[in-house]
């Protein structure tokens, strides 16, 4: 009976929560005694439907990313184990993953002695937030060499599977840290990290996993070399600020796309046998001006920083004029001309928190506003969501590195971001704008197995990130580390402190008995 | 043979190291023969009865008496019987020990930095022997090799095999075989290092085509292709070891005359690669994220390789000592021997006996390149025994694991038979910090001798 107002409250708030007959797929019929327990590792009926994929690419075209080429989805065998055991007697993977006389997937390669061994990795029983798709609680993730092979309840898990236990905790997608500097190394980064640097184990601490490294997508694998490399050139960064450079950049364009209207008219004049075509000069589209005809072309992405109003139209005008793709870093008075900026389809990698004085000579809006995400987002705009530091510091004030992202993604829900849309502006948005939402972004299958498993919410201010997953392997355990471990631990620790002297045990004086003791009351044994 | 007395050998008796020295410069003038500081011992059997010998190879025997001919040991033992006419020594009162071993130092080498791959570079025309007598004071605490390494980035060159006694005359015992790599800036030392690798695995593979592809030629004498050729022109290391290195080393050796030529820089590592006996290359390390970088670059490609630690901290050795790298006994390791504290305790740490649990071979050299540290290394060894470190794995470390290390371990580092009688005698324990270097023998000859009128005397 302790929980009957709750089921009263379950019964009110079902409807608005979506636990209705079109979630029947989803969730097993007895939701709400799942919603009794707070960890339900196993569904407590057997299930007969198939288990649920909550993010096969083909089914959710508003959310997957357009870019995703299709050799992710199509690499991974059509067997997914989710659908196999859907005749059988159903059990399930949290309770005897180990005992199914045969649990190995179809999938699996048993007549192949030369290929390395598969290595498997599952995250069992918890709440997943696949930022593409609906949350779901209890389901498991099976990862296969470092990529996500299923997801669903009633799993066969292979037998050598190593598992994690995450029931009752939240797992999101690995955060993607928009712009940092010396996380990892330079160029390239996959030569070039400290892979045992403890910035490193700060940035999986707070659950950054894909970091962007000047032109360069990178992951944050603590203690491997191995992955680090994501992607390269992902976009072209460029400037728009003094008279000067606008000039340059618009005579560039311009002169690409004079380019490619002559290249256009020499070649109908050939197919047409004119002998006497010229060919246009190709000075304008080779060299270092390849990127212009990337550009044009949309082949590339620009990448401005940008923050005044002035500046910000100017883009808008140079968007609408050339047409091409264009990402701001900053857009802090986004907010005054959110329109225009939807209208342009420019992308916008804000930070809630900037501030800046006004101007009182201007009657206009102006200056940083913390509704700045809210208002981009609502008007269109593409929004990922990046603190003003570029790495991790031990500066006076916690909370302004990129340890704590998830701190300034709620700081765009105050100002009034729906809180999906701030968690996707860490992870699936700030992916989609530097074009890695392929690998990256989302727990959906296919993609890379990069997911921290938190105690709570993401972006409610106590929750701690417990386990970091960055390509199907564990490099983060919040227990296991000296940073947070006394933080909320998981179990009450019964282990003696690491360290003999340190921390120093308090242990209080007793005090003299009446009339005993020296001047100061010390009696000679009091445990010094 | 009987065993018996010896007659005294007056000379050895009266002359002081210094007079040694003065004696050696006359024989110099008159006769240049490098080994003529050998000829002394060479015809006569000397025993030299101690009051414990510590054989490294074996187990410590009291009282023992070690029999020397030529310059080598003939025998160790508690009795062992020598030829009647044998001078006999007697140090009854000090213990005996093979002579320390400096695995890596540049004391006595120009501070010539090279940069890229300079494999086939050799200190053998760059070392000068210092005139600060800085090489008398490290014989004189016990040192009687030192392994010279290189200065510089990348890959610099090869470690120089010198001894203390006599620098000059001996020009460095072994020139080739041990490459040194520096691998503490990922991103160049990687690029280089796989650059190399893929260059010289290409030379193989030209050479394999050539070789497999025209008819064979008749006559020919390399006709099984360049892993035969290679053989008979292994290192020098049968021979006896005090050779100035003139001969070409074995790496130019296996490309056969017609193949074009070979970058000298890349013989090295072509020779590592196709496993010739005697080459090792010496990668050294900063930080445990250059081990995976390293692991990274070499996977799937074998060669003999030792390592040396150079600056790791607690967490570095936390971070890596598990790594495949590491595991087994293969792995040769170089530390200094510094005993490191747990953070915020004063918890010591003892790093050399994390890599010995892992199974590494461990050798230690002096955490500075200074006189001073050589002669405080007995101290430091005892302070790591005091703080686990086995005592058989201290002095192993810095006299057989240090020979193996510079890859002459089949004439030093042990007192055992056919090795060099190259021993140091203390009048107490080696790692008792009162105890001292009172002699030391270098191949048989007693070249200093602090105590030789209170103690020296003939037994009849």
């Amino acid at each position: 009976m302790r929980y009957c107002w709750l089921i009263l409250v379950g019964l009110i708030l079902a409807p608005t929560l979506g636990i209705g007959p079109e979630m029947a797929g989803d969730r097993p019929k007895t939701t709400l005694t799942a919603l009794l327990q707070p960890a339900p590792p196993p569904s407590p009926e057997p299930e007969t439907q198939p288990a649920t994929q909550p993010a096969p690419p083909s089914s959710q075209p508003t959310t997957f990313p357009s870019t995703q080429p299709t050799s992710a989805p199509t690499s991974q065998p059509t067997t997914v184990p989710a659908s196999q055991p859907t005749s059988q007697p159903s059990h399930h993977a949290t309770s005897a993953p180990a005992s199914a006389p045969s649990s190995v997937p179809a999938s699996q390669p048993t007549s192949q002695p030369a290929k390395p061994k598969d290595s498997y990795f599952a995250v069992v029983g918890g709440t997943v937030h696949p930022v593409s798709g609906r949350e779901q609680t209890g389901v498991t993730i099976l990862c296969k060499n470092g990529r996500i092979q299923a997801i669903g309840r009633n799993l066969k898990l292979p037998e050598d599977t190593e598992k994690l236990d995450a029931t009752g905790y939240h797992i999101y997608p690995g955060i993607v840290a928009c712009n940092t500097r010396g996380l990892v190394g330079g160029e390239p980064p996959e030569d070039t990290t400290n892979v045992f640097a403890t910035s490193l184990r700060l940035a999986n601490a707070g659950g950054i996993t894909t970091v962007i490294v000047g032109n360069t997508a990178a992951k944050v694998t603590y203690g491997s070399v191995d992955g680090i490399a994501l992607r390269k050139d992902l976009f072209i960064g460029l400037r728009y600020r003094s008279a000067s450079e606008r000039r340059s950049l618009r005579e560039s364009l311009e002169k690409v796309r004079a380019y490619l209207r002559d290249k256009e008219d020499f070649d109908r004049k050939t197919a047409e046998g004119d002998k006497d075509a010229k060919a246009p000069d190709e000075a304008p589209v080779t060299g270092g001006n390849v990127k212009f005809l990337q550009l044009i072309k949309k082949e590339k992405t620009a990448v401005f920083s940008a923050d005044s109003r002035g500046e910000l139209i100017a883009l808008c005008e140079l968007v609408e004029e050339f047409g091409i793709r264009v990402v701001v870093r900053g857009a802090m008075e986004g907010w005054t001309i959110p329109d225009r900026l939807g209208r342009a389809g420019i992308e916008a990698i804000v930070t809630p928190r900037r501030q800046s004085e006004r101007d009182s000579d201007l009657n206009q809006l102006q200056g940083g506003n913390i509704e700045n995400a809210a208002i981009l987002y609502n008007h269109g705009v593409d929004v990922a969501v990046t603190p003003s530091a570029l790495g991790i510091s031990l500066d006076p004030f916690a909370g302004r590195d990129l340890q704590h992202i998830p701190m300034e993604a709620a700081y765009s829900v105050r100002g009034g971001l729906p809180e999906a849309a701030a968690i996707s502006a860490i992870t699936l948005s700030a992916a989609k704008i530097h074009g890695i939402d392929d690998r990256v972004g989302s727990i959906e299958i296919g993609k890379d197995a990069d997911f921290i498993v938190c105690d709570g919410r993401l972006l409610e201010f106590f929750t701690m990130v417990h386990w970091t997953v960055v390509n199907g392997r564990i490099v983060y355990d919040k227990d296991k580390e000296t940073f947070f471990s006394d933080i909320r631990p998981r179990t009450p620790t019964t282990q003696p402190a690491p360290y003999k002297f340190w921390p120093r045990p308090f242990k209080p004086r007793k005090a003299p008995e009446p009339g005993k003791g020296g001047r100061y009351g010390r009696t000679g044994d009091d445990g010094r | 043979m009987r065993v018996g007395s010896a007659h005294l050998d007056s000379m050895s008796l009266r002359c002081g190291p210094r007079a040694w020295f003065r004696a050696a410069a006359i024989a110099l003038l008159f006769a240049a023969a490098p080994r003529a500081f050998a000829q002394v011992a060479e015809d006569a059997y000397i025993v030299v009865k101690v009051k414990k010998a510590i054989t490294v190879s074996g187990e410590e025997i009291a009282d023992a008496m070690i029999v020397i001919t030529g310059g080598k040991i003939e025998a160790v033992g508690k009795k062992v019987d020598y030829p009647s006419d044998s001078r006999v020594i007697d140090a009854t009162n000090l213990v005996a020990m093979p002579g320390l071993i400096d695995p890596r130092t540049t004391m006595g080498l120009p501070r010539i930095n090279r940069s890229g791959n300079q494999s086939h570079k050799k200190l053998t025309g760059e070392f000068h022997p210092p005139e600060d007598h800085s090489y008398e004071k490290l014989l004189k605490s016990g040192y009687i090799i030192l392994g010279l390494y290189p200065p510089g980035a990348g890959m610099p060159g090869q470690v120089l095999v010198q001894t203390t006694h006599q620098p000059k005359e001996h020009e460095g015992l072994k020139d080739a075989g041990l490459l040194r790599v520096v691998f503490n800036r990922p991103a160049m030392d990687k690029r280089l290092l796989r650059d190399t690798l893929k260059q010289a695995q290409a030379e193989i593979d030209k050479v394999k085509e050539a070789s497999s592809k025209p008819a064979p030629q008749p006559g020919s004498a390399p006709a099984g292709g360049p892993q035969p050729a290679s053989q008979p022109t292994s290192r020098p290391e049968s021979k006896p070891a005090i050779q100035p290195v003139t001969s070409k080393p074995a790496a130019s050796a296996p490309s056969p005359p017609p193949t074009p030529k070979i970058r000298p820089e890349l013989e090295p590592w072509i020779a590592l690669l196709k496993k010739d006996a005697g080459f090792v290359a010496q990668i050294e390390f900063a930080r445990a994220s250059d081990v995976l970088h390293f692991a990274e670059v070499v996977k799937g490609k074998e060669f003999a390789k030792s390592y040396v630690f150079a600056g790791f901290e607690i967490a570095d050795v936390h971070n890596v000592i598990d790594h495949e790298l590491l595991g087994g006994a293969d792995a040769m390791v170089a530390l200094p021997p510094n005993l490191l504290n747990m953070p915020m305790t004063v918890n010591p740490y003892n790093v050399a006996q994390r890599f010995i649990d892992a199974g590494c071979t461990l050798t230690l050299y002096p955490a500075a390149e200074t006189v001073d540290e050589h002669e405080k290394m007995r101290e430091r060894l005892a302070l790591l025994v005091r703080n686990g470190l086995k005592r058989g794995d201290a002095i192993k470390a810095v006299t057989l694991n240090a020979a193996k290390y510079l890859q002459i371990d089949k004439e030093y580092g042990s007192i055992e038979k056919d090795k060099w009688a190259d021993l140091i005698f203390l009048n107490g324990d080696p790692l008792d910090p009162t105890s001292s270097v009172r002699r030391v023998m270098i191949h048989g000859e007693m070249v200093l001798n602090l105590d030789k009128k209170k103690t020296s005397k003939v037994i009849r």
